[in-house]
């Protein structure tokens, strides 16, 4: 039986549609016009130039910057963020004393504004008035209270990874909770009847049956930080000597800071295909592992 | 070792794994909130309490940082983004399910790809489309905007719930003559409850926390949300740290009271969103 004819089939999908096809698909999709001309960007009006927008982008050293720091960034997170998320996730799924209230201080981060996490930790890593410096000072440690942890080209990006780490470690370790309440209890059971030890349980059934839940959480946490704008941009703007410029602030610094958008959004296109091609070969490679109970 | 010494030793080493986590996340939390309260004529000093507590570094930062101006802009952009991408998504979501499958699924991945291409790769030419229209510069322009990158999630957890959702009690209803929009209204949308406040939570704290949107297409400084007016007030402060301090707390209030009262259903709100995405 037919609920809705198709005068309220296309009433009720008209709004979405209208507004996400404006003003989002649009948008993105005339990017792939605009990055083929000299655009201005005060006008829609453009002239075609080719590929040169495409292979200057290629030859521009601040795109292997970009290149580098995206990876930087994506590897750092997947190894420390996800696998001591997995951790805290088995830990703390535990009957413990006081346990949701650790859980929940622990994913208190990821509501904060990044404005305000910006703030704080430029402040904790800032010269000589910070926390860590005070802190290095105190314990005698001369040699690290002297490092000027955003200041420092060489290690500016990993001190933002630190960042978006300690703010997004709580997020994961729920959703790998998640997915750990999704594993059938009597499956452990029949293996400690078995005789299986607890790193066997882990290695053996965990991890495997925790598969899709890393799946999801991997891969929306490296779309993430392939995105990334908002910490860079609060901490550091790309800055010091463009040592931790990403695509999200080169393209912003393209678009608005030194008007050539048509630059910009040409490295935006290249941008949005590599993003699609790592998700697409990330979520095959990750599926492949998955097992089905 | 005995069984009871095992069990013993991994409930203490559990412990200790959280209390070192809990510590990492809550020092600059702390320092946050002690920096704030600090004499702002002395240097800022992480590792003491203050001595007196300088309440006036919040009303100072309040005056000087145009906060209850930028309080009411936030509220304005909020309301109007989580009520306008609701009724879009709830609809668009009722639609879908209701429509033919494959059509379904070819619109939703339409839709999808707003959760994974970066919405900054249109910027300029959403500026230029909201200029045309006279929308740049507003409040609903910037909502529209929010909207349109943030209706993905919302409309496929409506998707997900309507499928849900028996058909009987509808076809009940068309059968006694009840029209499709009566029924979407009077029925349906009653049971969306769950699913709806999960949405609110999303939609709403995302709104709140967009730092790239309100920087782009709000450029005068009397439109500015909270975010992007701490981000000028710091510009113009930067070695204020005590005053800068008491507006981050005051920014970070709402959603941290919100949060350590209802935080059971914000966590599940946007974890769910996150796993069944």
């Amino acid at each position: 039986m037919k609920i809705i004819n198709l005068r309220t089939y296309l009433l009720f999908l008209a709004p979405a549609f209208i507004l996400f096809l404006l003003f989002y698909a649009a948008p993105i999709f005339s990017g792939f016009y605009y990055g083929f001309t000299d655009w201005r960007g005060f006008s829609f009006s453009a002239n075609w130039v080719g590929l040169d927008n495409f292979v200057n982008v290629f030859k521009d050293p601040l795109f292997t910057t970009a290149l580098r720091n995206i990876f930087i960034l994506s590897v750092i997170v997947l190894l420390v963020q996800h696998v001591l998320a997995i951790l805290f996730a088995v830990v703390l799924d535990q009957k413990l004393k006081g346990v949701s209230w650790m859980r929940a201080v622990i994913f208190y981060p990821a509501i904060l504004n990044t404005v305000v996490i910006g703030y704080v930790w430029s402040y904790m890593y800032s010269p000589f008035v910070g926390f860590l410096p005070k802190m290095f000072d105190r314990l005698g440690l001369d040699g690290l209270a002297a490092i000027d942890w955003l200041g420092r080209p060489d290690i500016a990006i990993f001190s933002i990874a630190f960042v978006i780490i300690w703010q997004y470690i709580g997020y994961s370790m729920m959703i790998y909770m998640a997915g750990l309440q999704s594993i059938p209890q009597d499956i452990y059971e029949s293996a400690s009847i078995d005789g299986a030890g607890a790193r066997q349980k882990f290695f053996r059934i965990t991890l495997p049956l925790l598969m899709p839940a890393i799946t999801v959480n991997t891969v929306l946490s490296v779309i993430g930080n392939l995105k990334q704008f908002e910490h860079i941009w609060v901490m550091t703007q790309g800055g010091p000597a463009n040592s931790t410029q990403v695509f999200g602030s080169l393209i912003y610094q393209f678009a608005f800071k030194t008007s050539q958008p048509g630059y910009g959004t040409a490295m935006a296109m290249v941008l949005s295909v590599f993003i699609l091609v790592v998700t697409f070969t990330q979520i095959r490679l990750l599926s492949r592992w998955e097992v089905k109970y | 070792m005995s069984a009871t010494a095992m069990i013993r030793a991994k409930k203490i080493s559990s412990y200790g794994l959280a209390l070192c986590a809990m510590v990492v996340i809550l020092i600059p939390l702390f320092v946050l909130a002690t920096v704030s309260l600090q004499d702002p004529a002395a240097g800022p000093n992480p590792l003491r309490l203050p001595d007196s507590f300088h309440w006036s570094n919040y009303s100072d930062a309040i005056e000087k940082g145009r906060l209850l101006l930028y309080f009411r802009n936030s509220m304005t952009v909020l309301v109007l983004t989580t009520s306008i991408t609701l009724l879009a998504s709830v609809l668009a979501g009722y639609a879908l399910r209701h429509g033919k499958p494959w059509k379904g699924d070819l619109i939703f991945t339409f839709f999808l790809m707003g959760l994974i291409l970066p919405g900054f790769a249109g910027t300029i030419q959403s500026f230029l489309l909201l200029r045309e229209l006279s929308l740049l510069n507003t409040h609903i322009g910037l909502s529209i905007v929010q909207t349109s990158g943030g209706m993905a999630l919302p409309i496929f957890l409506y998707l997900q719930f309507f499928k849900t959702l028996p058909l009987e009690i509808e076809e009940a209803a068309v059968i006694d003559g009840c029209s499709p929009i009566k029924l979407f209204w009077k029925i349906v949308f009653p049971l969306t409850l769950p699913v709806t406040s999960t949405c609110v939570i999303i939609i709403a704290l995302n709104s709140w926390n967009d730092f790239f949107s309100p920087l782009v297409y709000l450029p005068s400084p009397d439109m500015r949300t909270l975010p992007t007016g701490l981000m000028a007030f710091r510009m113009q402060y930067s070695t204020q740290w005590q005053q800068l301090f008491a507006a981050a707390v005051l920014i970070a209030a709402p959603f941290t009271l919100l949060y350590v009262f209802i935080q059971r259903y914000i966590i599940k709100g946007l974890v769910g969103g996150a796993v069944k995405g």
